[in-house]
């Protein structure tokens, strides 16, 4: 049993010892531009690192990190549902002494506690995708405008529509600020050419969105478009749709991910309200150096987006291939 | 009851040496392992041994150090409660709406956040002895899913925030620099320790774990004492969750998702065994620590989220290692 242990331990120690050297590599890649000073290490906590989304944000993160001189290091938790072990994760860059957090908080306002003290130890915060309103201290939000690209869906979506129409918009979790506004934006660019709309909650799951497509579909084969908050849900109702063989009603999805983009160009979806979250990832990192070095930062900055349809998407499906390194 | 080594110790009294090592591993290997992390850790980053961190640690270690000594129980009864993750959610969920929503005062909703967790736990422990489901691992799976449920239903599944600061103070406040989570860690644990090991229910759960059969024939109220085990669990869920909710200044329904299995873990890694009749509560302390200073170590080093799960998953597989080990020597 004692050679059990042993041997366990030495293959830990080994692991460990892999991740060390693992992460001062990097710091050596970034070397390379020369400083004058100690190198500035960045902290990023992401709502989770499994998704595309999340990697083009890292990658933006990375390539401003590379562009300005600084290391960055980026952790996120296994699912965006577990809030608290972010919260953990900030709390650990904050005892590593970065000298700067973004951070992407999955449910902002359980999040305060921690950015209050990283500010109270003199560690400049920037909110990246998801504000934290309550939390005045921080350096500067930078995200999409969600309710104006949603306006923007909603315009675009308004040349496929007449009134009386109804509109099925799936959603992420209630209650959810981002997906507020983006149902919001969408509906209120509708406002005037009066349709209808019937909203549901998928909480942004691909699987429940299916099956909730499938549900109105069969309640209400009347539906004349669908508008999904999240590229996830819109590629379910495309499933749903498939499932029960109809094929004429239009979806538009929101986020503007590898996949989405491609089914776009595929004719799977009809349009794609595109975030930047290289962009986001980019600006993030560079706001939150410069808040170090005592620069002045814009409080709120937009990060931009854009209705991908079929007719422009091949561009961007190239862009984000060269940001994955793919 | 008496543990497997005294056993082993009266049984071969050849080599003496080899069962006090025997004895060691078991009864410290544990800890032993915590010790040797934690020196790798400090030489490996910096930051590791410093007191901010050494406080972050404890912070961090609470709620699954309070949600596996409650685990400790079922286990013991060679049960299960794999409900304490959503148990959690609803007890905090129900504290936020009485006492946000509906204004309720405070102190009050001390209690109905450890008051909503006994409850669900007496739940379990009904659909156990009452209608005689065959396995906790089916009952708790099955209220599992009920518990979390019923915390999205009645938050409409959103999150609450603006708790006050005395329901907030067990997770954020701190006595001098040490969290007072981790105080009340310690203040459990030995309660624990002492309803375990001196008290006559205590000694019934080990019994049952050991033999349940056997237990019921020597007149042990088995039923009695299961659903004490499954509302002692449920309370610690509840307690977990009023830490949690000063940690986050927040109770969403989607809080404490797959906290059962950290748990669950916590208690293996501290020497229990999945049979039942053998574990103790500083063991379990011993696998929650461990678990969080991997979690935090791993952090400062970087390492990615999906790596973490691997290494935490080989740790849980030696821990289980090491106890078929032992039940083989015997």
């Amino acid at each position: 049993m004692k050679k059990v242990y042993g041997v366990f331990l030495l293959a830990l120690i080994f692991i460990l010892g892999a991740c060390n050297s693992e992460s001062s590599n990097e710091e050596q890649e970034t070397d390379g531009t020369p400083t004058g000073e100690q190198e500035m290490k960045i902290g990023v906590v992401l709502m989770s690192l499994n998704s595309e989304y999340w990697k083009i944000h890292e990658a933006g993160a990375k390539k401003a990190a590379s562009d300005l001189g600084v290391s960055v290091e980026v952790l996120g938790p296994a699912e965006e549902t577990l809030y608290e072990e972010q919260v953990r994760m900030v709390e650990d860059f904050i005892s590593s002494k970065v000298d700067g957090l973004v951070v992407a908080a999955s449910l902002p306002e359980a999040m305060l506690p921690a950015l209050q003290k990283a500010h109270s130890q003199g560690i400049p915060v920037v909110l990246a995708d998801a504000n934290v309103e309550s939390f005045e201290d921080r350096v500067t939000f930078i995200g999409t405008e969600n309710y104006d690209a949603a306006f923007k869906g909603g315009e675009y979506a308004a040349s496929m529509l007449e009134k009386g129409d109804k509109v099925l918009i799936i959603r992420g979790q209630m209650g959810a600020k981002v997906h507020d506004e983006r149902t919001k934006g969408f509906e209120e660019a509708l406002h005037e050419l009066g349709v209808e709309f019937i909203v549901q909650d998928a909480q942004s799951d691909r699987m429940k969105s299916v099956n909730i497509v499938e549900n109105t579909l069969t309640a209400d084969p009347n539906i004349k478009l669908v508008f999904a908050t999240s590229d996830e849900m819109a590629l379910g109702a495309y499933t749903g749709m498939s499932n029960k063989g109809v094929t004429n009603i239009p979806i538009i999805g929101f986020d503007g991910t590898p996949d989405g983009l491609d089914s776009v160009q595929q004719g799977q979806l009809t349009a794609n309200i595109a975030q930047d979250p290289f962009q986001m990832g980019y600006l993030a990192i560079e706001s939150a150096v410069k808040a170090k070095k005592g620069e002045t930062v814009e409080k709120r900055i937009d990060s931009g987006s854009e209705v991908y349809t079929k007719e422009n998407v091949e561009q961007r499906i190239e862009d984000l291939k060269n940001y994955l390194g793919k | 009851m008496m543990s497997n080594t005294t056993n082993e110790a009266m049984a071969s009294p050849t080599s003496r040496k080899k069962i006090e090592m025997k004895y060691f591993i078991n009864k410290f290997g544990a800890l032993l392992g915590l010790v040797l992390l934690t020196i790798t850790l400090s030489i490996l980053t910096p930051n590791f041994l410093k007191i901010d961190n050494i406080m972050n640690i404890l912070r961090q270690s609470s709620i699954n150090a309070l949600l596996s000594m409650g685990m400790l129980l079922p286990i013991l009864t060679a049960g299960i409660d794999l409900s304490v993750g959503s148990i959690l959610a609803l007890s905090i969920v129900v504290t936020g709406i009485t006492t946000v929503g509906l204004g309720w005062p405070p102190i009050l909703g001390l209690f109905i956040c450890v008051g909503v967790g006994m409850l669900a736990g007496l739940i379990n422990g009904l659909l156990l002895t009452k209608l005689r489901l065959p396995h906790p691992f089916i009952s708790t799976l099955g209220t599992m899913n009920v518990y979390r449920g019923l915390a999205l239903i009645i938050t409409g599944a959103s999150p609450i925030f603006g708790f006050s600061y005395l329901i907030n103070f067990t997770g954020q406040a701190n006595v001098g620099f040490v969290p007072f989570s981790f105080i009340l860690v310690i203040v459990v644990a030995v309660i624990f320790h002492v309803f375990l090991t001196r008290s006559k229910t205590g000694r019934y759960i080990y019994a049952i774990g050991g033999n349940k059969e056997a237990a019921r024939l020597s007149g042990i109220p088995v039923d009695r004492v299961l659903l004490k085990v499954y509302m002692i669990s449920g309370l610690m869920a509840g307690l977990g969750g009023l830490v949690l909710i000063g940690r986050t200044n927040a109770a969403s329904p989607i809080a404490g998702l797959t906290y059962e299995l950290d748990a669950i873990a916590a208690v293996i890694i501290g020497g229990a065994s999945f049979f039942g009749g053998v574990g103790t509560v500083w063991g379990t302390l011993i696998g929650a620590m461990i678990i969080a200073v991997l979690r935090n170590g791993l952090n400062l080093l970087g390492t990615s989220t999906d790596l973490q799960t691997v290494i935490i998953g080989l740790v849980i597989i030696l821990a289980v290692y090491v106890d078929v080990l032992r039940r083989r020597s015997k």
